[in-house]
């Protein structure tokens, strides 16, 4: 997981793209296909899999809130 | 570029502290996700507060705007965690509790049904109204930052509470099981000593 965290950090704070960076470029529509793991070190699936897209975090919060109580 | 690098350094001050509570909600989050993976919609809010900052430094003219829009990308950041941070622990309690009947959970833990899981459906409607309040009013986004503190902090405490009471659950739980195969076998003796005495009742006398 931390390997996967530095990639992660490396690739999307990476200076040659934050300046020109899209701000509507990760949001609830975005998929895993999304991400451009080229370059990456490391087993791009196993990195895929540490990854939660931020629709599946909603999709978390929103089942919590709706959960019945024991 | 900047000139005055003691001007920017005193205007990033504030910011800096914001990051370090975010960064720490990051881990936290990280840490007691149950798959333990790393969460892409706060990471892309620090990105986006690091777009600004560096804006801020080539355009020095705009440094109270820029710095503004990075406070407002790290106050997101630090939302998106302290709500999936309630859910996880949230979840957890609820399958701690879903592993005991609830006539254990009355009598070793009493305080679940009279006062935490009152406190848990409410927390979860304030959870949500805070959601709403914040996506709808961004100048108050500091003080809803506050109102996630003290719901995560309430919610650690009933955890704690009850990971503490666990073992005196299990132990019931373990004395429950035990006492039920008692009486089953005992059960099961009377029955064979009943159809014992039945056939030698029917047979020999």
């Amino acid at each position: 997981m931390v390997n996967s965290y530095k990639i992660f950090l490396k690739k999307y704070f990476g200076i040659q793209d934050t300046m020109e960076s899209d701000f509507k470029k990760i949001d609830n529509n975005t998929t895993i296909d999304d991400f451009d793991f080229t370059f990456t070190r490391g087993n791009p699936n196993l990195i895929k899999q540490n990854i939660k897209l931020p629709s599946e975090s909603e999709k978390e919060i929103e089942s919590y809130l709706s959960m019945e109580l024991p | 570029m900047i000139q005055d690098s003691k001007l920017f350094i005193s205007k990033i001050e504030q910011l800096a502290i914001l990051y370090d509570d975010v960064k720490t909600l990051i881990l936290l989050n990280e840490n007691i996700d149950v798959d333990h993976k790393i969460q892409i919609a706060s990471l892309n809010e620090l990105r986006n507060a690091f777009d600004h900052l560096m804006r801020a430094v080539l355009n020095p003219e705009v440094i109270d705007k820029e710095i503004d829009y990075a406070t407002d990308h790290l106050c997101r950041a630090g939302f998106d965690c302290y709500e999936l941070i309630a859910t996880n622990i949230g979840k957890s309690i609820i399958d701690i509790i879903n592993e005991y009947r609830s006539s254990m959970i009355s009598s070793v833990f009493p305080r679940y049904y009279q006062v935490i899981r009152h406190r848990l459906f409410e927390s979860r409607s304030e959870i949500a109204d805070i959601r709403k309040r914040r996506r709808s009013n961004s100048t108050k986004k500091k003080e809803s930052f506050k109102e996630y503190d003290n719901k995560i902090k309430e919610l650690q405490e009933y955890y704690k509470e009850l990971l503490d009471i666990r073992p005196d659950l299990d132990r019931a739980q373990s004395k429950s099981l035990k006492s039920k195969w008692l009486d089953r076998i005992i059960t099961l003796m009377i029955g064979i000593v009943l159809t014992t005495l039945g056939f030698i009742l029917s047979n020999f006398i």
